[in-house]
């Protein structure tokens, strides 16, 4: 292939993921209001278009309109690029989520490991936002995430570690392909446990959202940030919830499993993200927020020994199976 | 057993997504408020052409306003008032104006909106305090001549 082609082709992509990212993350925001207006006897949105669809288009519409401000005294650099920052770590880990047996945009062997890591980068964002605000609160707030990310990373992770072992790959493909005679959920669901919250802790969902606690923080790093930029943070703790859901389904629910049709692959797919995503506004409708202390006493005394023992127990399981086989 | 709150939580959440929604659509659909509920003063009519009130003007209900929002004047050897003010910005619907009244020419009602896009939208006069009771009035008269 000749050079330009090899641009326009990633260009496309890059094209398609933006719009797929937009679009996800203004149907979860209305989602999230319908679904939390329900669970509170009330409707959420109900006029522009059916159900109140538009809704959250006119506002991320309201948002693009409105003065940006950038505060007297804030770190400019840091304060206008942290929420540039902020997507491109769920801008690239949709790069490597098959969405359907060889639908993927790049196909690398470590791809679990890779998504991992780059989720890890937005802390960056939120600290250079924190930082760059000269707001206390601000500064709380991204610290409050950099502490909630280094200490909920090591569960999610070893968690994950549970389904590599038992699918001897990290690529995503492969774990899903190695799930084609029982789902992870039954084997690992201590393992589903630990990740799932420890996830709902990395994308700051409501019993983890103490990095910005409204009743503590006002806002905590997003305080002082107005329009888009505020849309930015908005969007891409969306676009977090639905990647987390996304590789809840990829690591213990079998993906498209039992489709191995494109189409009725990525069907299946999205519906099985669509129900995790459910839970996760179900979960956040219904509890009320940690207390910081009792949430790092979560996370070091709970869920880290609990993913230990749960990685020790799969070992010595996948090395007895092993063993019974003969490899 | 650990996590049995948790999951009782959950469940009252799905209870509630599977009910019908409590609110109303406001504009749309609205309450109905009980007799007993506080809402509007209407000035009662005798007559429509000339109109007529009942109020003589005699500034009782002015004089036991705790809020002070009711304004009545009234000229010398005339048994109507002149002006007749209320200041819904001030009420707060206590209808004492109401219990106090010797003529029972005032009225409550039920509606409670009143809006406005400036301070002066509030302060009712006494021919748009009577709007809506001269059909009241006219209907209750309507229906006593039929028993007459």
């Amino acid at each position: 292939m000749v050079w330009w082609s090899v641009l326009l082709w990633s260009l496309l992509k890059l094209l398609i993921a933006v719009m797929f990212i937009f679009i996800t993350a203004l149907v979860l925001i209305w989602l999230l209001r319908k679904v939390m207006g329900h669970m509170q006897y009330r409707r959420g949105p109900r006029h522009h278009g059916p159900h109140g669809i538009w809704q959250t288009v006119f506002d991320a519409l309201k948002l693009l309109g409105k003065e940006d401000i950038v505060p007297t005294g804030a770190d400019r650099w840091t304060f206008i690029w942290a929420p540039i920052i902020i997507f491109i770590p769920s801008l690239m880990a949709f790069v490597f989520l098959p969405f359907a047996e060889k639908i993927v945009a790049t196909n690398i062997e470590i791809s679990l490991f890779f998504v991992l890591a780059i989720m890890g980068l937005s802390i960056i964002a939120l600290l250079m936002a924190g930082w760059g605000s000269n707001n206390k609160y601000a500064l709380l707030g991204g610290l409050r995430s950099a502490a909630q990310m280094i200490s909920y990373e090591i569960p999610m992770l070893i968690s994950a570690m549970g389904v590599v072992m038992m699918s001897g790959s990290m690529n995503l493909s492969g774990i899903v392909r190695a799930q084609q005679h029982i789902w992870y959920i039954v084997p690992q669901i201590v393992g589903f446990f630990i990740f799932f919250s420890a996830s709902l802790a990395e994308i700051n969902s409501t019993p983890f959202d103490i990095p910005e606690a409204e009743s503590e923080i006002v806002a905590g790093f997003n305080v002082e940030y107005s329009g888009f930029r505020f849309a930015a943070f908005f969007l891409a703790e969306f676009v977090n919830l639905f990647i987390v859901c996304a590789l809840s389904v990829l690591l213990f629910f079998g993906g498209w499993l039992p489709f191995t049709n494109p189409v009725y692959g990525i069907i299946f797919f999205l519906v099985k993200t669509y129900v995790l995503i459910f839970l996760a506004m179900w979960i956040r409708s219904t509890f009320p927020r940690f207390r910081i202390d009792q949430f790092m006493d979560f996370g070091w005394k709970v869920l880290l020994p609990l993913s230990l023992a749960n990685l020790l127990v799969t070992g010595v399981i996948v090395l007895i199976v092993d063993r019974f086989r003969g490899v | 057993m650990f996590g049995i709150g948790l999951l009782k939580g959950l469940k009252t959440t799905l209870r509630a997504f599977f009910s019908k929604p409590v609110t109303l659509l406001y504009p749309y659909e609205r309450v109905k408020i009980g007799d007993r509920g506080q809402g509007l003063i209407k000035l009662r009519v005798t007559s429509l052409d000339p109109v007529v009130f009942r109020c003589t003007g005699c500034g009782i209900c002015e004089k036991n306003c705790p809020q002070r929002c009711i304004t009545v004047t009234k000229k010398e050897g005339e048994k109507q008032p002149e002006i007749y003010t209320v200041n819904y910005g001030l009420c707060m619907f206590c209808r004492i104006c109401i219990d106090i009244c010797p003529f029972n020419a005032l009225e409550q009602t039920q509606d409670a909106e009143h809006i406005g896009y400036c301070k002066q939208d509030f302060i009712w006069e006494k021919e748009k305090l009577a709007m809506e009771s001269i059909y009241i009035v006219e209907e209750k008269a309507g229906s006593a001549g039929d028993a007459d």
